[in-house]
């Protein structure tokens, strides 16, 4: 009997085990001992670059920018408030490959990278016997920046520069991540485990093919059409996957790395602060049976992400890793608001600010930088009253204040663990050209 | 074959049977050998897609690639011709496929792992290429190649040191070799070493190199000097000096000429660049792309006929199309579209099947409005190529300039998705311009300016929008971007200054006109535009001196004059000038709308109505006057405002500060939810934007919803937190929301600031909310005695102090 199939006969079994019980009980019960009974289920970890929470359906959205996303969400477990570590890919991706805050990796630089020694979500995967594969279009996630690691391909799948070609975007879309991804489902065989992880930037790009401009002309229309076409793209990545026999074995995790900034706090753009608008990103993990939708509200990070994934794959995590595992929470326990920490200390736009922020999910610490790292101001918002963050109350709640100015400095008093960053790393030519067109390395 | 009496179950066939199945067979031979025929052969596969590619129709280069790849049995050579096409399309992904297919079936042909690797490369997956090199042997003949891009591969992936240390290894190991010395000077010009590239170079030239290999080195030698140029200490006489030597050396090298005469022209040497090109020209008249260069240069020169000449012998000599385009160039930089359409036309005289001469006669065509001719010639272009993208985005223009904008939006829509390329972007944003959908034809400007940031078009497009919603920041970048690309315009100069101006900033307006009279102080429009700074920073009589100065340089200064006069309080002096000057020229609707905003800056809203009904009926597109008459009437809260307010809204519904002034005249009005609706929609458009914010928080407030209101208070004083206004419409929305200690600081702050009895009762609530008895009756006493202290307020000091 395959895997598939001893996996599905269990699911039966307990489905029949499980007839007459209540509803929610019955529900609870059946996810722990399914998750718990699933050997090496293929995990597919689907990362929509610069995607917003609040503008997806299962978050509040009622443009219909994400119903597939909704349909997951429906059969599946999605996270309310989750936190990215960074509103800058690099510093965010690498928080969540090692499940590190930014000062336990210590990546904050252009020209930071990931050592060789870092110890990846991808390398604890291969370990384990996993196929590793990446797709990815962020060029912040070249393999020179050690990106690469613990993946047995990880692909780059940009097109060529062709002078009279159209250069439709300084990154590769969907259909290409899709190419891509379909050669490698094709090739692998299903019997075996398989960790794929597929980067999408067309929500970066405000990209969408014309029958998914629906939403208007503008800017944000062109944002929200992105997302809408990623969408489609998540529902196609999920068609090859039940072609290939490899769906009904598989977890898949939707998350993003940071979000995109429209005015608030009087910010375009991301990678200028780590506010709320550009590090609240959505989580949704669909699993290969329906459970009954859940929806958790305390506050998780990214740097779950990756202890999640190994223990949903039965899979030992790493001790270096900081995040905790979101199953006893997928299970039904509750749990206060997880504490968060998020960081940006390069300029990589004029406008940007260097900050560490802190939060307890109501209230947020941060503090803000000058270039030189000296210490400019520190401010206490209340996202219970100010979720936009723009009141500072530190005045008017001076022990909230204290309490969290504590949480904050214990966070950046870190060191980073050694041999997880690697510094000067040389950007490769034609990537820096590409970073510098979208405004980066100025 | 058998007795035919004895047959079948043992497997025997009939003679009759097994005729059948040789014309079967023949038959079906046949057949292959008619659809061997139909098969595309490389070559023509290449020319298929060449030709696709010159005028940007991807789909159909792919499709062919992707023919001869479904009909061409596999075989090293194929399989490298192959990758060798998709990397030349942009699909190098489908090269590196292609390639790993190409390398299991056949594992000793080691050229495939070196392709492949190189494929790998242009993925950047530089893992898969070091794999690929590592998997060459040494006693293989593409050893050497391997391990070069072994070294780029170690580069790429970021290790800088293993690459050039493998590349140098390799130099040692065989110091003949060109290859690896090439491949160390192009990873040393990537890495902008140009020192040690020269050094590099010097001995490369020294080595045995083949035809390839030394037209290799000369393109990184012209990289070099392009490196060289591109640093901060570059020297461009020696640069010079060294295309000089190189296109002695390489008369051929048309690139290398092209970057001498752009150096020598950047120079102010055009002369010395026309001297060096005629003189190659006469020693040897074989070299016949000079003659377009040449053209270039002349034009330059002033030289019209000598210019138009050169181009003519191009043309004739270089018996290609591109020949014709050259021609065709000159006359449209002359300004003349017949020329330029004849140019084409005697261009497809001689090639009928170029597409892209037909594609560039519609196109002037269209520049001449006969439409019907361009139709005709779309048609004409031969079939293969009918349904490109570009000839598409012709077919739009077309449709443009028949008046059915909507038509070339659905088709330039489809056109993006294919070929994102300025030209798309620039006309789906005009045909969205046509159909009043602003915001999105600001969008698709700016990415055609993103994709062509030289051509001035795209951002002289996005001013004239910025403007018309009143995007003063985006008004002030656009026309930034048109003065670096096409400082000759003034449309560049106006906008910038006229942006700075309105968004509260004389002083930078001043300061960006200073580059322009320094660089062009014959051009009478930096006076003027001087005058109109110093006019707003209260330096009147500078501002006429600089009048002055443009009068003299033969600018009308007539009604900048008035409105100075208007801007120093000679309001009166300033309507009589204009309505003078008004008289003389009635049908100068700038004189009206002059005339409209120093009335109504005058309080006279009769002068004012007037003139801008005036200007309007002059200039029925521009509704400036009209905007002005809508803010003069909010200011004053008069009804009648609300029709002009709405009229300019509708044509104009990107203009956030009009949105803010209906605003307020719908709240004094009492017209709340209308009011809430209008401020709404003008702290979107302005995200800088703290009134409407913090109106639109009074008014929620009003109405009962707290949380909304608390959002754009929240807003409100981040944006502008030394408002006393702003303070105290927060303070007072946290008392609401039940959070008095954090409204004491702001209520205290905007109380010291503006000290009035509204504040203050605000304040009062504050304490009692936090008992704080003492401070109560102070603040209370305090505002007894303001002016503003009426009933009312009394009413409630007195409910107050009562702890009701």
């Amino acid at each position: 009997m395959t895997r598939g199939l001893s996996f599905a006969a269990m699911a039966l079994v307990l489905a029949i085990l499980g007839c007459g019980e209540s509803q929610e009980a019955d529900t609870r019960g059946a996810l722990s001992t399914r998750l718990t009974e699933a050997q090496q289920p293929h995990v597919i970890f689907l990362l929509v670059d610069m995607l917003r929470a609040d503008w997806t359906t299962p978050y509040g959205d009622d443009r219909g920018t994400t119903p597939e996303l909704e349909r997951w969400a429906q059969r599946g477990v999605l996270f309310e408030e989750v936190r990215s570590q960074s509103s800058w890919t690099k510093v965010s991706m690498a928080s969540t490959m090692t499940s590190r805050f930014p000062a336990a990796h210590g990546i904050r630089e252009a020209t930071d990278g990931l050592a060789p020694g870092a110890e990846t979500l991808a390398d604890a995967f291969k370990s384990a016997g996993y196929s590793t594969y990446g797709v990815q279009t962020n060029g912040w996630l070249h393999p020179s920046f050690g990106f690469d690691q613990g993946f047995d391909r990880y692909s780059f799948p940009i097109g060529g520069k062709q002078a009279h070609l159209p250069r439709p975007s300084l990154w590769a879309h969907a259909d290409r991540v899709m190419d891509e991804a379909t050669r490698i489902v094709s090739a692998h065989d299903p019997a075996e485990p398989m960790f794929l992880y597929l980067h999408f930037m067309d929500v970066h790009e405000f990209a969408a093919p014309q029958e998914f401009q629906t939403f208007g002309q503008g800017q944000e229309a062109a944002y929200l059409s992105a997302i809408r076409w990623v969408d489609d793209s998540i529902a196609r990545v999920l068609e090859l996957l039940d072609d290939h026999g490899i769906a009904e074995n598989a977890v898949i995790v939707f998350a993003s790395d940071h979000g995109e900034a429209f005015g608030e706090n009087g910010l375009y753009g991301h990678a200028k602060n780590v506010l709320s608008s550009t590090t609240t990103v959505p989580l949704v993990f669909r699993f290969p049976f329906e459970v009954e939708a859940t929806r958790v509200p305390s506050q998780v990070r990214n740097i779950d992400i990756a202890p999640t994934l190994l223990e949903l794959a039965g899979i030992p995590v790493p001790e270096a890793f900081e995040g905790a595992s979101l199953v006893p929470l997928m299970e039904g326990a509750t749990e206060p608001d997880r504490e968060t920490r998020a960081s940006l200390r390069a300029r990589l736009f004029k406008d940007a600010t260097f900050q560490e922020l802190a939060s307890d999910g109501r209230w947020v610490y941060v503090r803000d930088f000058e270039d030189d790292g000296t210490p400019r101001r520190d401010r206490l918002f209340d996202r219970e009253v100010d979720p936009g963050e723009y009141i500072d109350v530190s005045a008017s709640e001076p022990d909230e204040a204290e309490r969290m100015r504590e949480i904050l400095e214990a966070g950046l008093s870190r060191k980073p663990s050694k041999d997880v960053r690697e510094t000067n790393v040389r950007i490769d030519p034609g990537i820096a050209d590409r970073l510098r067109a979208m405004g980066y390395l100025q | 074959m058998g007795d035919s009496r004895t047959l079948t179950n043992e497997g025997r066939i009939p003679p009759m049977f097994e005729r059948l199945r040789c014309a079967l067979v023949i038959g079906g031979m046949c057949w292959l050998c008619v659809a061997c025929g139909d098969a595309p052969t490389s070559e023509q596969t290449v020319d298929t897609v060449r030709d696709a590619v010159a005028i940007g129709d991807r789909n159909t280069a792919l499709a062919a690639i992707d023919r001869l790849e479904k009909t061409t049995i596999p075989s090293p050579e194929g399989m490298l011709e192959l990758a060798g096409l998709w990397a030349s399309v942009g699909e190098p992904g489908r090269a590196v496929w292609h390639l790993e297919e190409g390398v299991r079936r056949f594992p000793d042909e080691h050229r495939l792992r070196v392709a492949l690797g190189r494929a790998a490369m242009l993925v950047s997956n530089p893992a898969l290429a070091i794999r690929a090199a590592g998997e060459v042997p040494a006693e293989s003949d593409v050893y050497l190649s391997a391990q070069v891009l072994l070294g780029e591969a170690q580069i790429k992936a970021g290790d800088l040191d293993a690459g050039l240390e493998t590349l140098r290894r390799l130099d040692q190991s065989h110091p003949h070799a060109a290859e690896t010395a090439l491949a160390r000077i192009g990873t040393l010009l990537a890495e902008r070493d140009a020192d040690a590239a020269r050094d590099e170079l010097a001995r490369a030239r020294t080595l045995t190199l083949s035809p390839e290999q030394s037209a290799a080195a000369d393109g990184l030698e012209l990289l070099l000097y392009r490196v060289e140029l591109n640093q901060e200490d570059a020297s461009r006489d020696e640069a010079v000096s060294a295309l000089m030597n190189l296109v002695d050396r390489r008369p051929d090298f048309w690139a290398a000429w092209e970057l001498l005469v752009t150096q020598l022209a950047t120079a102010g040497r055009l002369e010395a660049a026309r001297e060096r090109v005629e003189g190659a020209l006469l020693a040897n008249p074989e070299l016949v792309p000079l003659h377009a260069l040449n053209s270039v240069i002349l034009r330059a020169l002033g030289e019209e006929d000598e210019a138009l000449a050169a181009a003519e012998r191009f043309a004739h000599q270089a018996k290609t199309p591109r020949g014709w385009a050259v021609v065709a160039e000159h006359h449209q930089a002359s300004g003349d579209a017949e020329a330029m359409l004849s140019a084409f036309e005697r261009g497809l005289e001689l090639y009928p099947d170029d597409p892209g001469l037909a594609v560039s006669r519609a196109e002037s065509l269209i520049i001449l409005e006969r439409l019907d001719e361009a139709r005709e010639a779309l048609s004409q272009v031969p079939r293969a190529f009918r349904e490109s993208p570009k000839l598409e985005i012709v077919r739009a223009r077309v449709e443009l300039a028949e008046g059915d904008a909507a038509a070339a939006r659905e088709r330039l829509e489809r056109v993006v998705s294919i070929l994102d390329d300025s030209s798309a972007q620039f006309w789906l944003g005009a045909a969205l311009e046509e159909l009043g959908m602003t915001e999105g034809a600001i969008r698709r400007y700016g990415l055609a300016h993103m994709r062509g940031p030289l051509d001035p078009v795209p951002s002289l497009a996005l001013q004239r929008l910025y403007f018309r919603n009143r995007d003063l920041r985006g008004a002030a970048m656009a026309s930034a971007d048109l003065i670096k690309v096409a400082p000759a315009l003034d449309e560049g100069w106006i906008g910038l200054v006229e942006a700075q101006i309105l968004l509260g900033d004389p002083r930078a307006a001043l300061a960006a006109v200073k580059p322009l009279r320094a660089a062009a102080p014959d051009r009478a429009i930096g006076p003027r535009l001087s005058a109109r700074a110093l006019r707003d920073l209260g330096r009147f009589d500078e501002a006429a001196a600089a009048l002055d100065s443009a009068e003299a340089l033969g600018a009308d200064v007539a009604v900048d004059r008035a409105v100075l006069k208007s801007r120093e309080g000679r309001h009166a002096e300033a309507i009589a000038d204009l309505t003078a000057l008004a008289r003389e020229r009635p049908d100068d609707a700038a004189i009206q709308l002059a005339l409209t905003k120093v009335a109504f800056v005058a309080g006279d809203e009769t002068a004012g109505s007037e003139a801008a009904d005036k200007a309007m009926r002059l200039q029925p597109d521009n509704l400036a006057p009209l905007r002005e008459r809508c803010f003069f009437r909010a200011a004053q809260g008069k009804e009648v405002g609300v029709a002009d307010c709405a009229r300019y809204l509708d044509a104009h519904p990107g203009d956030s500060e009009a949105h803010y002034f209906h605003g307020s005249l719908l709240a004094t009005l009492g017209r709340t939810t209308d009011a809430i609706g209008a401020y709404r929609r003008a702290a979107d458009l302005d995200r800088s934007d703290f009134r409407s914010r913090n109106n639109l928080a009074t008014l929620l407030g009003k109405v009962g919803d707290l949380d909304a209101a608390l959002d754009a208070a929240q807003e409100a004083y981040a944006l502008s937190n030394e408002h006393p206004v702003v303070g105290d419409t927060l303070g007072s929305l946290y008392v609401a929301r039940g959070l008095p200690a954090r409204a004491v600081p702001l209520l205290e702050s905007a109380y010291a600031g503006a000290a009035n009895a509204e504040i203050g009762l605000h304040l009062a609530e504050a304490y009692r909310a936090l008992g704080r008895q003492a401070d109560l009756e102070q603040i209370l006493a305090a505002i007894s005695s303001l002016p503003d202290f009426g009933p009312e307020e009394q009413a409630t000091a007195e409910a107050l102090s009562r702890n009701d």
